[in-house]
């Protein structure tokens, strides 16, 4: 466990002193929140429905949170399998799986952390105070950062993948517009027609994403336990769809030597 | 014979970013100057095969690259085929052809010959002479098995005599090589040494080759330019160099028990082979190296004699 | 001049080639790319559907008008992605030097570069570019050359900023993050109702953030051809060209080809 630690820590501190990559990630922010603020409003004045904007920009900050900080983990692991980088290690005393995973998440952690104060400011002034109570923020904060560790190990499966693939681009792009749709992770689910929810209800996204992200503007306890328990029994499917790739990708390399 | 390539007080400076991870440094990066080719001079006849030797850093691929017209001199000039390389890069580019020992010019993904037919078209080369050009040279660096492989299978010697290919299929008459051994096994250098020279003979090409390897100049080349922290410090030819500092072998005996003996012989006063049969006599020897003096040593040297 | 047009044609439609035989080596793997790229661009559309049956219009802009900003805007990112992408390695080539290979030939090392990368899947952006033409309701002959046209303009101007945003690493290193953010952000711009940006947010929009050359201008256009916007879409074009052009030819000359960033 201690040299999984201190990989997290390695990994942070590098992402922290990587200034181009985040002010290049907050500057996105920015034009995101700005662009959808705009699109907000003009809305909000034709339909006459006052302060539709504050409340869907915090559930927008709290989406690309999410969505952003994804650490690419999908293209590394793509990389390793395809270049043989991974038959490596795996000699060595360390998973390499579980390697990659808490480099990926000291990454995540910085993209998020800093998305959030940075976004944070932003929303305040553009929009006002947020939807939520100031004693529910730790809460839902802590919420939408499990979304960002269940998303990173999403596209560590999408990365696995490559095990069949050529590619995996089209395949990572399509996960992520999956979230953005059926996850809600730009525009909230209940303005999607019935059909359509009912629908994004039997995928993992719906829970992935959405039910953490809601919180924002509907909070309960209900909703809390729901986003709870729904979650866990996603992430078990998928991580033991990623145990179960890796261990075949592991036999192979064993087999194949990479 | 005529000069193909003049260079004249040839200088360039590089703004280096000073490397640091601070907030500071990102709004405000620090950076520091350095002269990586300074004033250099010299002369190379057509055909003449030239060694351009020096430590990692002396500034040798900087100067292949300003006379291959990628990097333009801080000052000085050069005429190559008598074009200045960085204001005729287009013209030039038929006349001259490059290998660089840590780039690829191949398409990664593609299959060799696919690159080639490529590199065919890139030139303008007509399609009976190109096919006819390439056989040759397929032959010539025996690399027919290689062709429907694509670059990324290929071992890095194997990579070597590809891109050697790839440079030549115009038939270039001044061929640029940084660094063509590099990393290679000592089986795969010897074969591309024999190989370079070989195609330079046969087809009159001025050569200009990099590395921080003696070995590479002494099989090669004729004439050996050396620099040292971007100044030209011997300018001769090879023979010149080897009387006067290449002279010393490092012999290393291993003995029966195992103990190593080293000793330096100046060839010029005692033979190599009278030097090892008195090891032989002395010793039960069961290995042995001989080496020639490091670059180090030999710049070490030059600068001693003044 | 013509010959070496000719000839620059020649190579472009080789390169084409092998791109296409290289994506069919795998024949299952590329056309489920390309289907997948199609279902992504759609899924957006349907997002944007929602939006509008929601909420009506915004601004004056409705589905169908949001429907030929998504003809222009993935005909154009199709070509820019099929034919010209390797522009987005450029910053990859400054700063690991691999733009010494590109300099040592006798073509145009621009082309050369913008043709060094090609991405099979995004057929699939020109499927959604057409699908989305035909579903917009503005569906006549004179707006389908409009459409074309207008695209081929955008594929320019994306290809030019996106030039712009590449040269930037002969100046700052590890830039490539940088240049693909921004790129994106103007992706992202375009791809928003125009008619959301309103006072100055519009004619920063217009101008220095040209996403309106893709989105605002065509899509007036196409709806209704005007000299006005035409001109106004031409020239501000021609600009972003000529600059991501001159920016190039200034950064080859100061390119320190890998030696930039040695460690002393």
């Amino acid at each position: 466990m201690d040299k999984y630690l201190s990989l997290f820590w390695i990994s942070f501190k590098q992402a922290w002193s990587k200034k181009a990559n985040l002010s290049g990630m907050l500057f996105f922010l920015f034009i995101l929140i700005f662009i959808y603020n705009c699109l907000w409003e003009a809305i909000a004045a034709e339909s006459m429905e006052k302060g539709l904007n504050r409340v869907f920009i915090w559930y927008l900050l709290f989406a690309e949170m999410i969505i952003l900080s994804n650490p690419k983990i999908d293209r590394i692991l793509f990389d390793d399998i395809q270049s043989g980088t991974m038959a490596y290690y795996i000699n060595k005393p360390i998973s390499f799986f579980f390697m990659r995973y808490t480099e990926a998440l000291g990454n995540m952690s910085v993209s998020f952390l800093i998305m959030g104060g940075f976004g944070a400011v932003i929303t305040l002034i553009l929009t006002g105070n947020p939807p939520f109570e100031w004693w529910q923020f730790p809460i839902i904060l802590g919420m939408c950062f499990a979304s960002s560790c269940i998303n990173t190990l999403l596209y560590t499966a999408v990365g696995l993948c490559g095990l069949w693939l050529a590619s995996i681009r089209t395949l990572g792009m399509a996960v992520e517009r999956l979230a953005f749709i059926l996850g809600g992770a730009i525009f909230p689910l209940s303005i999607y027609p019935d059909w359509f929810v009912d629908i994004a209800k039997w995928t993992p996204f719906y829970s992935f994403y959405y039910l953490s992200i809601k919180l924002v503007y509907d909070f309960s306890w209900s909703n809390l336990a729901e986003a709870f328990l729904l979650n866990t029994f996603w992430v078990a499917l998928i991580s033991t769809f990623v145990v179960l790739t890796y261990k075949k990708l592991t036999k192979r390399v064993n087999v194949y030597g990479g | 014979m005529t000069n193909i390539i003049e260079v004249s007080q040839l200088t360039k400076k590089f703004k280096l970013q000073k490397p640091s991870s601070g907030l500071k440094s990102f709004f405000k990066p620090e950076y520091k100057n350095v002269t990586a080719v300074d004033r250099i001079s010299f002369d190379i006849k057509k055909g003449e095969r030239v060694a351009f030797i020096g430590p990692n850093g002396a500034g040798k691929s900087t100067t292949i690259k300003m006379l291959s017209s990628i990097l333009y001199p801080t000052s000085g000039t050069a005429l190559v085929n008598g074009l200045v390389p960085w204001d005729n890069r287009k013209k030039l580019a038929y006349d001259i052809g490059t290998v660089f020992g840590q780039r690829s010019q191949l398409w990664y993904n593609l299959p060799v010959q696919d690159s080639f037919a490529l590199m065919g078209k890139i030139y303008d080369l007509d399609e009976i002479p190109f096919k006819r050009r390439l056989s040759k040279l397929v032959k010539l660096f025996e690399i027919r098995d290689l062709l429907e492989h694509p670059t990324r299978s290929l071992s890095l010697g194997q990579r070597m005599r590809c891109e050697i290919v790839a440079s030549l299929l115009h038939k270039p008459q001044i061929l640029f090589l940084d660094e063509p051994t590099i990393g290679l096994d000592v089986t795969a250098k010897e074969i591309i040494r024999n190989l370079i020279k070989k195609q330079a003979l046969e087809e009159d090409t001025t050569l200009l080759l990099t590395s921080h390897d003696t070995d590479d100049m002494e099989k090669v080349c004729e004439r050996v330019i050396i620099i040292n922290k971007g100044k030209l410090i011997f300018n001769d030819s090879i023979s010149a160099l080897r009387d006067s500092y290449l002279n010393k072998k490092y012999i290393e005996v291993t003995t029966e028990n195992g103990e190593k003996i080293k000793t330096v012989v100046n060839t010029k006063e005692k033979p190599a082979k009278q030097a090892i049969d008195e090891l032989v006599k002395k010793y039960h020897v069961t290995d042995m190296t001989i080496e020639n003096p490091p670059m180090e040593e030999i710049i070490k040297e030059i600068y001693n004699r003044g | 001049m013509a010959a070496r047009f000719l000839k620059l044609c020649k190579l472009f439609l080789f390169i084409q080639k092998s791109n296409i035989k290289t994506a069919f080596l795998n024949k299952a793997d590329a056309l489920i790319n390309v289907i997948m790229m199609t279902i992504n661009n759609l899924s957006f559309a349907f997002m944007w559907w929602v939006i509008f049956e929601n909420k009506g219009s915004v601004n004056g802009w409705q589905f169908g008008e949001m429907a030929l900003l998504f003809a222009v805007m993935n005909n154009a990112f199709a070509t820019f992605a099929l034919f010209a992408r390797g522009i987005q390695l450029l910053p990859e080539y400054i700063d690991n030097g691999n733009l010494d290979n590109f300099l040592t030939t006798p073509k145009n090392s621009l082309f050369l570069i913008s043709t060094s990368e090609s991405t099979f899947a995004n057929w699939g952006d020109y499927i959604t570019g057409f699908l989305m033409y035909f579903l917009s309701g503005y569906v006549n002959w004179k707006s389908f050359w409009m459409m074309m046209l207008c695209s081929f303009l955008a594929f320019i101007l994306l290809y030019s900023f996106r030039l712009i945003m590449s040269c930037l690493a002969f100046i700052i290193s590890d830039s490539q993050r940088l240049g693909d953010n921004i790129f994106m952000a103007l992706l992202t711009f375009a791809s928003q109702p125009a008619s959301i940006f309103t006072g100055w947010y519009k004619v920063l929009f217009l101008t220095i953030i040209p996403a309106g050359m893709i989105s605002f201008y065509p899509v007036n256009l196409i709806k209704a051809f005007n000299w006005e916007d035409f001109l106004a879409l031409t020239i501000g074009i021609s600009i972003f060209w000529l600059s991501s052009l001159l920016f190039y030819h200034w950064g080859l000359k100061h390119y320190s080809s890998g030696n930039r960033f040695g460690v002393r």
